[in-house]
C-alpha cells in the first residue's frame, strides 16, 4: 500500500509500495502539489516503472509551471532503480 | 515448484506479491531479496495485461528454486507474439527529464535484474522464463 501525505507547502512524504495498482491514487494525490516540492521517500520500500512514470509526470507538470520537484532520503534499493532509469537528477543524485 | 493462475487485471498484483512471499517463506529464502523478484513479475505481468489485449485467459505464473537462483515462468495463452528479450532502448541520460520519450522502462528493468531471460512462442502461447540469482 502506498501512503502519500502532504506535510505542508512543498513538503510531501511517500511511503510503502508504489506499484502499478497505485497509479490513479498517486496521480490524484500528487496533482495537489502546486509549488516547488521536496518529497521525503525514506519510507518508500518499492517502486516499479509505473511508479516512476507518475513521479516523472509530476516532475514535468511542475517543471512546465516553473517549479522544482525533487526526491529526498531515497533508500538504496529505490535509488538504484532511479539511477538505472537515468533519473538521478530527479532524486538529487549527481 | 509452485504455480498459480492470476486474472489479467492490474489489481492482481497484490495476490502476486503474496504468492512470492509465500514461496520465499516455504523455501526459506531471504525475504529482503524478494522485491527484485516482485519487480520482475510486476513488469512482465502488467506488460501482458496492457499489450496482449486479445488475451482472455488468466496468466499463469510458476516459481521454482534452482540452487541459489529463483526461476520465474509466466505463460500467457491465446495471444500474439511479443518477444520481451528484444532490447529496449537505453535512456539517454544527457536528455533533460522533461524532454524524454516515456515508455520501455519496465522491460529495461527486467533485462537489468534478470541473470537470464528467454522467450518462447508456440501454439499462440507466450512463455517468458527468467532466472535471478539470490545471495543465499
Amino acid at each position: 500500500m502506498l501512503v502519500i501525505e502532504h506535510m505542508g507547502p512543498g513538503r510531501v512524504t511517500l511511503s510503502g509500495r508504489f506499484d502499478a495498482s497505485e497509479t490513479e491514487h498517486a496521480l490524484a494525490a500528487l496533482s495537489r502539489i502546486s509549488e516547488s516540492a521536496v518529497v521525503d521517500c525514506s519510507g518508500l520500500e518499492y517502486i516499479s516503472s509505473a511508479g516512476i512514470g507518475v513521479v516523472v509526470h509530476t516532475y514535468r507538470r511542475l517543471h512546465d509551471l516553473g517549479y522544482s520537484f525533487r526526491l529526498s532520503n531515497v533508500t538504496p534499493r529505490v535509488r538504484n532503480i532511479f539511477l538505472y532509469a537515468g533519473l538521478a537528477g530527479l532524486v538529487g543524485i549527481e | 515448484m509452485v504455480e498459480r493462475a492470476f486474472s489479467r487485471r492490474i489489481d492482481s498484483l497484490g495476490s502476486i506479491f503474496d504468492f512470492v512471499g509465500g514461496f520465499f517463506a516455504s523455501e526459506g529464502l531471504p525475504r529482503d531479496q524478494s522485491p527484485e523478484i516482485e519487480l520482475i513479475l510486476e513488469e512482465l505481468f502488467t506488460n501482458m495485461v496492457k499489450y496482449a489485449r486479445e488475451g482472455r485467459r488468466p496468466i499463469v505464473i510458476a516459481l521454482s528454486r534452482e540452487g541459489p537462483s529463483v526461476q520465474l515462468v509466466l505463460r500467457d495463452f491465446d495471444v500474439e507474439r511479443f518477444d520481451v528479450t528484444h532490447l529496449a532502448p537505453v535512456p539517454d541520460k544527457d536528455v533533460p527529464i522533461h524532454e524524454r520519450t516515456p515508455g520501455g522502462l519496465g522491460l529495461r528493468l527486467v533485462q537489468w535484474l534478470a541473470d537470464s531471460l528467454s522467450y518462447d512462442y508456440s501454439g499462440r502461447t507466450s512463455t517468458i522464463t527468467v532466472v535471478r540469482k539470490l545471495e543465499v
